[in-house]
């Protein structure tokens, strides 16, 4: 509590108010709903999107639905899975949302999963969506993709903080804009662009010396 | 090498940057969000840097934790948090909105036992479904229904715990009183569903139309409610309404037959 406390004070992160923007949901304010709301949604539909890979989960419901579904469930019993959480223990709130909604929508799956008919369209159950493999790139694209490892690209990686090295993938290899990079990161563009010039001018001096 | 401008680095960057085989996402969405919004620790968002640095899966979890979320959706959302203990007069101004966004809520006098908390389920029947089959739910779009379809529509208990004893069906179009309709019938769960024609809802006339339901924890908080104005209608009873917009057409594409 005291180590949490003083890096709130100096700074290393930032104070977290989900607790008593919880107590004042639950006791009726509106406007705290809507910020707990806000909060959360984002986290919760990443979570689903994740489980059901943007198939319909349990019960066919769609991503909006399972959301709803999941927030009215962090809000049944008085919001006890939501009083539930101690800032104390370590975990942040969004952390803490996104693995009580995880056993949510995974307890939901369970109930549906005596009802394993598959869907026209590709629609089975969220049991079904889980064992379907991640993407993976083509055996030509990979080849191709370990000949660009090229000494420059080596360069910057060591020369780049890791925080750098986030800004160099989502710049360079996801080819973001620095808008788009700095939205994803939560960050001012700024801060995007700063890490930019010191990529370019690594950059430069790399191709000096070359 | 010959000096490049800005552009021609970032051409040069982009042309030779790795493009690994995208395997499973290694962080927790939650965890990411944290470290978006700034609440982690400097080892806590070192450490995230880190994966994020190499995967590009976790990467693109980025793109569905920074995308804005549906605001009818939070409406939503925001509307199924609890309701004040204390001065449970619901403020009716606004309702005509509310109704509009295809929002719940309630109808409240003091001293009248609260009504349960029910919201939107499946909507089934419209000719022209947007992105789920719930269509005022998170699109604000509008059910497309015709004379002759069958609107079948469920709601369902926020607390599986708190179901309403009671319920009626109403419909209204174009800013008409509300009259009470037929086909309403308890499901498991608490949830209540509605199955009827389009026409004994809505008749003839195209329009925009609403369907609600209104549920109750007694049968006489539900007496009154036949002609009631939808937009403006009276404080009466511990009365939870949820209601649906609808699009009333001639036909699917608007034309008149």
């Amino acid at each position: 509590m005291l180590i949490q406390l003083l890096a709130t004070v100096i700074g290393l992160r930032r104070p977290d108010d989900a607790p008593a923007t919880i107590r004042a949901a639950l006791a009726g304010d509106r406007s705290a709903g809507r910020r707990l709301a806000e909060r959360v949604a984002p986290v919760i539909r990443a979570r689903v999107l994740r489980m059901t890979r943007g198939r319909r989960g349990p019960g066919g419901l769609d991503t909006d639905d399972l959301m709803h579904e999941a927030w009215c469930r962090l809000l049944a019993d008085d919001g006890r899975r939501l009083r539930n959480y101690d800032p104390t223990r370590g975990k942040s709130f969004e952390g803490y949302i996104s693995m009580i909604t995880g056993q949510l929508i995974a307890t939901m799956a369970e109930k549906h999963g005596a009802a394993k008919r598959k869907a026209p369209g590709g629609e089975g159950e969220l049991s079904e969506a889980a064992a379907v493999p991640a993407p993976v790139a083509d055996p030509e694209s990979m080849a191709a993709g370990r000949q660009l490892q090229d000494a420059l690209w080596q360069h910057l990686e060591d020369q780049l903080s890791n925080r750098g090295r986030v800004v160099l993938a989502l710049v360079y290899a996801d080819g973001l804009t620095v808008d788009e990079a700095a939205a994803r990161m939560g960050v001012k563009k700024q801060v995007v662009y700063n890490w930019q010039h010191k990529i370019r001018g690594l950059t430069r001096q790399w191709m000096a010396a070359a | 090498m010959s000096a490049l401008d800005d552009d021609g680095l970032d051409a040069l960057l982009r042309a030779r940057a790795p493009h690994p085989a995208i395997g499973e996402p290694e962080l927790d969405p939650g965890d990411l969000q944290a470290w978006r919004s700034g609440r982690l620790d400097a080892e806590q968002a070192a450490a995230v840097d880190a994966v994020l640095a190499r995967s590009a899966a976790d990467r693109a979890m980025l793109a569905d934790l920074a995308a804005p979320v549906d605001a009818g959706l939070l409406d939503r959302m925001a509307v199924a948090t609890p309701r004040p203990q204390s001065n449970r007069r619901l403020v009716w101004a606004g309702a005509g909105l509310a109704l509009a966004a295809g929002l719940t809520f309630a109808v409240l006098r003091p001293g009248a036992p609260d009504a349960p908390a029910y919201t939107l389920g499946a909507v089934r029947g419209a000719v022209k479904i947007t992105r789920s089959q719930t269509p005022t739910q998170g699109s604000g779009e509008p059910a497309v229904f015709v004379p002759d379809g069958t609107l079948r529509l469920t709601v369902r208990p926020t607390d599986a715990g708190r179901t309403a004893a009671a319920a009626r069906a109403f419909a209204a179009c174009d800013d008409g009183a509300f009259r009470a309709v037929d086909g309403l019938e308890a499901g498991a769960d608490g949830a209540w569903t509605l199955v009827a024609s389009a026409r004994s809802l809505f008749g003839e006339a195209p329009g925009r139309c609403v369907v609600a339901i209104a549920l109750a924890a007694d049968a006489d908080a539900l007496a009154d409610l036949d002609g009631m104005d939808p937009a403006t209608a009276a404080e009466d009873g511990g009365v939870q309404l949820v209601p649906l917009t609808v699009d009333y057409r001639a036909t699917p594409d608007g034309e008149t037959p």
